[in-house]
């Protein structure tokens, strides 16, 4: 079933994310935020659109399409997937650590890829929660997680 | 026909699973992961008593695995199994099961408010004083949280466990058992636990049946009531204090004997997170000797026995049993200004001074070089610098190292042939 997020969820999940939200205020952005919300699996074009713009590495009048195009170029794309295909917990972290340029631990620098991305965004405690390379990742916790990595980024402790 | 033979245990245990897990409801997502790890820990020891420097070298490579079942009522189920490989100086082993364990999560099971979490399987077991026993066990645990309430209870079985992994130590037998490699597994005990907190109090009992023969050698039941409470200082101060009395019922070559003993301790811990995130505590801890006080009180207080031995100290590390511990320690994290660093951040050192006493000037036989003339209750002073690190976030390091000064002459217990000890611990671990 979908969720149905009324305007006060909205202006309250978007308050507790506010880093995000600063580069997705307006036009296209907002339209894209309020798909991401309702989607109970984030699907893979809104995940690239999500972390290339919050690391200033796409303008946020792109479309998801352009996102994953992007990420292409940029050389952390997951391999054979669409924009309308779902990521995991891991495959996101994976986009986040890439997009914000976490270094990670030593197995991410060994092997750098989902696995040790989820492992890495749970140690640094931007994931709260379980936290399972293959486990489903809602919208809303998207952006949450997105909101406390940017945090990070700038020097907060989680 | 008799009970025993009615119920099978196979029967007990499914009754269980269906009682503990039962409630679920439809699991709505199965998740899943699994690694590795890789931890070594070094511990050097030196001294003028020691022919050779003392090496302790501990490898292991373990395995883990965690699953988390979620059900469309908000109720969970988790499964952890871990193992390892260990190596060490004295004795190599198979690979050992360190955890595993189902544990059920079930909001409002019981009232809306409530949270119940039932735990079966190896998992670990303590009370609240973490004193007395903190170990794990097989068996079985239910925690029932309510707004200003909380409740626990369980049941363990130890003879599980693998011998050199157990440190469930009580008996002079099994002091000896852990001497020697001829028991595959450690003692054979059942354990039973039972507390409620309230308002920053915990009240708890525990109990430990010890079910081998009398003709194994000594058997030693115990049984332990305790009250533990936590009262906050200020914004960022905790003043801890616990009591625990115990009974216990030993058999020693045929003859019966009852004891009572007792543990009492006081602590200050404070936090200041603006200071570096510096922790400052200090605590002091009584464990009672032999006390012929049968005139006063009808019975003699004997000995304070814990189910397993709590590691007091790196240098020296007395049994918790006729002991007065004083501790002082202070810990910061130097380089965590008010922003993180960004690779410093997590670097703790810390200092920690111990003070040893004797709680009655009756010997204890497994500490060596008691001055048999001295009255003194000193036993020593003992000093621990640390440095501990999170390098990487799966890499983990620590060095350590302390001093140990016996107290000898006038004012000390210990002859002149006790002298310093230094010991100097290496840690490091890592995951994959």
């Amino acid at each position: 079933m979908r969720k149905i997020y009324t305007r006060r969820d909205k202006v309250l999940l978007l308050a507790a994310v506010c880093l995000v939200v600063a580069g997705f205020a307006f036009g296209q952005s907002n339209d894209i935020i309020d798909a991401v919300l309702e989607e109970n699996m984030l699907s893979y074009g809104n995940a690239a659109y999500l972390v290339l713009v919050a690391s200033d590495q796409l303008e946020e009048t792109a479309s998801p399409q352009e996102a994953v195009s992007e990420l292409e170029e940029l050389g952390f794309a997951v391999s054979g997937r669409n924009a309308s295909d779902t990521v995991n917990f891991g495959e996101y972290s994976y986009l986040l650590m890439e997009a914000l340029g976490f270094p990670g631990g030593l197995m991410y620098r060994l092997v750098p890829g989902p696995r040790y991305a989820a492992r890495d965004v749970a140690a640094m405690r931007i994931a709260e929660g379980y936290a399972m390379p293959g486990m489903a990742v809602s919208g809303e916790r998207a952006l949450r997680i997105l909101g406390r990595a940017l945090a990070y980024a700038e020097g907060e402790r989680l | 026909m008799s009970l025993r033979k009615t119920i099978r245990p196979w029967r007990l245990v499914l009754a269980a699973t269906i009682l503990l897990f039962g409630a679920a409801g439809t699991a709505v997502a199965f998740d899943y992961d699994y690694g590795g790890a890789l931890d070594n820990t070094t511990v050097l020891g030196f001294s003028d008593m020691y022919d050779d420097t003392e090496v302790d070298q501990d490898f292991r490579l373990g395995a883990w695995f965690f699953g988390v079942e979620r059900f469309q009522t908000g109720s969970t189920l988790e499964v952890t199994a871990t193992g390892s490989y260990s190596a060490t100086e004295d004795r190599a082993y198979v690979f050992d099961l360190d955890l595993l364990r189902a544990k059920g999560i079930f909001p409002g099971a019981l009232g809306s408010t409530s949270l119940l979490e039932t735990t079966v399987g190896r998992t670990g077991f303590s009370d609240p004083t973490g004193l007395v026993l903190n170990h794990v066990a097989d068996g079985a645990l239910v925690n029932l949280t309510y707004p200003k309430v909380r409740l626990r209870l369980g049941g363990a079985y130890t003879g599980l466990l693998i011998s050199p992994s157990s440190s469930i130590r009580i008996s002079e037998t099994d002091y000896f058992e852990q001497s020697t490699d001829d028991e595959f597994f450690g003692p054979k005990r059942t354990i039973a636990l039972f507390d409620v907190g309230f308002a920053g109090m915990t009240l708890f009992g525990l109990a430990q049946f010890d079910l081998r023969d009398e003709d194994d050698g000594t058997t030693i039941d115990t049984q332990y009531v305790g009250i533990d409470g936590t009262t906050r200082l200020g914004r960022s101060g905790y003043w801890d204090n616990f009591l625990v009395a115990s009974a216990g019922q030993s058999t020693v070559a045929a003859v019966d004997n009852e004891f009572y003993a007792f543990i009492l301790g006081t602590g200050l811990r404070f936090f200041l997170e603006d200071v570096r995130f510096s922790r400052a505590s200090f605590r002091g801890i009584y464990a009672s000797p032999f006390l012929p006080v049968e005139d006063e009180i009808g019975f003699n207080i004997n000995e304070f026995k814990p189910i397993n031995e709590p590691t007091l100290g790196l240098a020296f590390s007395p049994r918790l049993s006729n002991l007065i511990l004083t501790e002082l320690s202070y810990s910061l994290r130097p380089f965590a200004g008010p922003t993180r660093h960004p690779s410093l951040d997590e670097v703790e050192t810390s200092i920690v001074g111990r003070g040893y006493f004797r709680g009655y000037t009756g010997d204890s036989d497994y500490i060596a070089n008691f001055d048999p003339d001295s009255d003194a209750l000193y036993l020593g002073t003992e000093i621990e610098l640390g440095v501990a690190a999170r390098v990487l976030t799966d890499l983990g390091a620590g060095l350590r190292t302390a001093v140990f000064v016996p107290a000898t002459g006038s004012s000390g217990a210990f002859s002149e042939e006790r002298k310093a000890e230094w010991a100097l611990r290496f840690d490091l671990s890592t995951g994959f």
